[in-house]
């Protein structure tokens, strides 16, 4: 974006939000291009681009009364979507956890593959979270054990949470490990 | 693929009812004001028809434009003042004159309106759109300052709000003409 198109977009920001209801649709058609530059830089599917950078686009308009004229609105702007997309990665990596999704991703490594490499790579990498898992406190390894064998825990407890606090400890465990 | 228009329109939406609530935050610094007023004195129904009119005239200018936000703020500040003289003064023992009579708390009062009158004229100056802020934020400070001076009477409210709307322009003059 150019000096002079920033300074553009910032000028009609601070008029929308100084009640200039005129500049709301040159303001939204400038504005959408950039909240969506930035997502898509962060997400790799055009969809899930496209919704936060739609999610980005009404929280930036809810929040537009309070802005800060003395700073740029356009790095505003970009900080609202780039936590979108923080959001939005969180949300899906807790429906992931949710449905159980790494138990697949898991299965599918360590499922047989046509070619020797796979084979190899499959059975190193279970070994290396099997090893990883072994390390954390047995409480731990029966929530992930269950994970990954498929079995389910007691009705008892809170199994979101407990998985993700073994999931979390795992990923400490494994970047110690790992890098 | 995102229907942009669609969008657009609840864009409008949410910047629209993000506006009309922060123009309804008025609510708090009003409600105290009228509060304050009947605590002290006032007659309740005057009290809280100007508090409704403050209340509407307040949220109004605040949703309608950044220039209004400045006014309602720089109006209650220093519409406050006479209101507070207003409320103040009875509990400190200084009765009101009869109907039609000016007596100490009216003078008071009235010192009050100069004080605030000067005031707006001088904080005005240094906003946007010096003008409008000015006028409206005068408009807001007479209705905050009638609700302190309900308990005056007709006369003590009307010279209060002549001596600030005649201050506010005389202090005005010096400083467009300084400016020009």
């Amino acid at each position: 974006m150019t000096p002079a198109r920033r300074r553009e977009l910032n000028g009609l920001m601070v008029r929308f939000a100084d009640g200039d209801r005129a500049a709301f649709r040159p303001l939204f058609d400038a504005l959408w291009p950039v909240l969506l530059a930035v997502t898509s830089r962060a997400l790799s599917e055009r969809a899930d681009a496209e919704d936060a950078a739609q999610r980005a686009m009404l929280v930036l308009f809810h929040r537009i009364v309070d802005l800060d004229r003395e700073r740029d609105g356009v790095a505003w702007a970009a900080t609202i979507a780039a936590y979108e997309v923080m959001t939005l990665r969180r949300s899906a990596q807790r429906r992931r956890e949710a449905t159980g999704n790494h138990e697949v991703h898991v299965q599918m490594i360590a499922a047989p593959t046509p070619g020797p490499y796979e084979q190899v790579m499959a059975t190193e990498l279970s070994a290396a979270v099997h090893a990883a898992v072994g390390e954390l406190p047995a409480r731990d390894q029966e929530v992930l054990t269950a994970m990954l064998s498929g079995a389910t825990l007691d009705p008892g407890e809170t199994p979101r949470k407990r998985r993700f606090r073994a999931l979390e400890r795992l990923r400490t465990v494994w970047r110690k490990r790992h890098g | 693929m995102v229907d942009l228009d669609r969008l657009a329109n609840k864009a409008r939406d949410a910047a629209e009812s993000s506006r009309i609530r922060m123009a309804c935050r008025t609510v708090v610094a009003v409600t105290s004001f009228c509060a304050i007023a009947i605590a002290a004195g006032g007659s309740v129904v005057p009290c809280l028809c100007l508090a409704f009119a403050l209340f509407a005239g307040t949220a109004l200018l605040r949703w309608w434009h950044r220039e209004g936000v400045e006014a309602v703020r720089l109006g209650l500040v220093m519409g406050a003042v006479p209101m507070l003289a207003g409320v103040v003064l009875p509990g400190c023992g200084v009765n009101c004159a009869p109907p039609g009579q000016f007596g100490e708390a009216e003078l008071i009062c009235v010192l009050a309106g100069i004080v605030a009158g000067a005031g707006l004229a001088v904080f005005a100056e240094r906003k946007r759109g010096q003008w409008r802020v000015w006028f409206l934020a005068t408009l807001v400070a007479g209705l905050t300052a009638s609700l302190g001076c309900t308990t005056l009477g007709v006369t003590g409210l009307a010279a209060t709000l002549l001596a600030m709307t005649v201050s506010s322009v005389a202090v005005r003059i010096p400083l467009l003409l300084r400016a020009s």
